[in-house]
């Protein structure tokens, strides 16, 4: 593993998960300049998450998300998506799933976030996995792809 | 019309006049040397409290001790604490404007005003006779309610040489609100509308120190942390601006010295000049917008005063024996990074799925030649 440096990470406020990363010397960019939240545009901050192999993303909003300086390696840099945020700590959560796949359960009851997002818009949902373990499924009309991630396991972008 | 005094000749037979002259002399000079010299307001004082009633609903209002000036260089002091009245407030006001869906008022602006209230004689006009006509004027302090907007009203400033006039100029000293369900103030504040209770002020053109500084501050005393600016002619003059530490020292946070040296602990922003540079590098992922460099604000960027330059440079990631070849690298209008590639296994001729990548950038900012 290369030598620790300080970056900022952004990062799913509900579950931790690492969705981008910046370094940028001394500098703490905030998570408005991140998302490019102009308090002069109409369009609220977001963090567009791409969803590999296709032409798609998945626009996460700047309500969801946070940006903390912190120690870490520069495999977070190169591969933000496979890390989370645990008690200010950067730690491997494993290779993050593009495109296809399916989601495995998880431990009923840990948070959840899913970010749907249809043609006109993104449809943020907090919770907690239901008693089997498995995401909310109540898919908004017209959503083509979804951004999952729950405590424990590692991050999904697939199509919807 | 100049002031007049009066004098005294042995013999002669004085009036009630020429004592009383002798008074009006003093008074009217006071309030010249008062209106011409300060702006009327608060000198101390004077604070509107709220103490909860007992029995509820509602709060008793009280005006504090303290000394005003008026704008006619009256003087107003308030040797002891004045309750405010609501039943004064809705007799004055009896139809209040509340707020939206609720009884409780919208502020109402409290003043306070001169009033020349004569004392019962206590000595007779000759040695036998009875008291007929007052011997003093008590100058005492009336409170007034007025309108919303009552607050910001200029009051009409008497001729140079007038007197302190008869006590009808107001001065501000808080606002109240009234509960008109059950007709008892709810609450009080300094501050309300835009309009805060004046402090009383100095007019002057020159400010000139006595042992070699001069110091202003906004608050009476040098307590830890109270702001001020300080010129001092010791070794060879400096204007300092800082914050007390407590102990008559101020802590710098600006300090100009007698050479033209600024110097500044913290940092100095300003707009960005014609022919400067600002620039910011990094490394970024995938989606995310980058920073601007300190001190340019996206205003500045959206409006066309400074111009944006960004390089960009695909990241290549550590994926051991397998080859990452990057597919796209670069920003958007809005500056967002577009950055992606596939990693590719050799020995077996496999292609991972494409995957989000980082690039190393470089932001310039500059100031086109005619800008600011």
């Amino acid at each position: 593993m290369a030598s620790a440096l300080y970056a900022s990470v952004i990062s799913l406020k509900h579950t931790g998960h690492v969705l981008s990363a910046v370094a940028v010397g001394e500098a703490e960019p905030t998570i408005e300049q991140l998302t490019g939240k102009n308090d002069t545009a109409d369009e609220p901050g977001h963090l567009r998450v791409r969803v590999p192999g296709t032409a798609n993303f998945v626009n996460v909003p700047i309500d969801e998300l946070e940006a903390r300086r912190l120690a870490m390696s520069s495999d977070v840099l190169d591969r933000p998506q496979e890390f989370a945020v645990v008690d200010d700590n950067v730690q491997d959560v494993g290779d993050a799933t593009y495109g296809t796949g399916s989601i495995p359960p998880g431990t009923a009851g840990k948070k959840v976030v899913v970010v749907w997002q249809t043609p006109d818009e993104s449809v943020p949902v907090d919770t907690v996995l239901d008693g089997s373990g498995n995401p909310p499924s109540n898919k908004p009309a017209g959503a083509t792809h979804k951004l999952v991630a729950y405590e424990g396991g590692s991050l999904y972008v697939l199509g919807a | 019309m100049s002031p007049i005094r009066p004098v005294f000749n042995d013999g002669a037979i004085l009036g009630a006049a020429d004592l009383t002259a002798l008074g009006v002399l003093d008074r009217d000079r006071d309030a010249r040397a008062t209106r011409h010299l300060h702006t009327p307001g608060v000198a101390s004082g004077l604070e509107l409290t709220k103490r909860d009633r007992v029995p509820p609903p509602g709060v008793d209002v009280t005006v504090q001790p303290g000394f005003a000036i008026d704008g006619t260089g009256r003087e107003l002091v308030l040797r002891t604490a004045l309750p405010v009245s609501d039943d004064q407030f809705t007799g004055d006001i009896p139809n209040p404007v509340t707020q939206e869906a609720s009884t409780v008022t919208v502020w109402y602006p409290v003043f306070i005003h001169g009033l020349d209230a004569p004392v019962e004689a206590t000595n007779g006009v000759m040695g036998c006779q009875t008291a007929t006509r007052p011997t003093r004027i008590d100058e005492d302090v009336e409170i007034e309610f007025g309108r919303p907007g009552d607050a910001s009203i200029e009051q009409t400033v008497p001729p140079p040489d007038a007197g302190p006039g008869e006590g009808s100029w107001r001065v501000l000293v808080g606002f109240v609100q009234l509960d008109t369900a059950n007709g008892h103030f709810v609450d009080v504040t300094s501050t309300a509308d835009g309009v805060t209770v004046p402090t009383a002020g100095v007019r002057a053109g020159l400010v000139a120190g006595q042992a070699g500084r001069v110091e202003i501050r906004p608050k009476p005393d040098a307590t830890v942390g109270v702001p001020a600016v300080v010129v001092d002619a010791d070794k060879g003059g400096s204007l300092t601006f800082g914050l007390h530490s407590g102990t008559g020292t101020l802590s710098p946070l600006m300090t100009v010295d007698s050479s033209g040296n600024l110097t500044v602990p913290g940092a100095v922003k300003s707009v960005q000049q014609a022919g400067t540079v600002r620039v910011i590098s990094g490394t970024a992922f995938d989606g995310t917008v980058l920073p601007l460099p300190e001190g340019v604000e996206q205003t500045a960027v959206d409006s066309g005063a400074v111009q944006v330059s960004v390089f960009v440079t695909p990241r290549l990631p550590d994926v051991g024996t397998k080859r990452f070849i990057p597919a796209e690298c670069r920003v958007d209008s809005d500056r967002r990074v577009h950055c992606w590639g596939t990693v590719v296994d050799f020995s077996a001729l496999t292609q991972r799925p494409d995957v989000p990548a980082s690039c190393d950038f470089l932001v310039l900012v500059s100031v086109p030649e005619g800008g600011s």
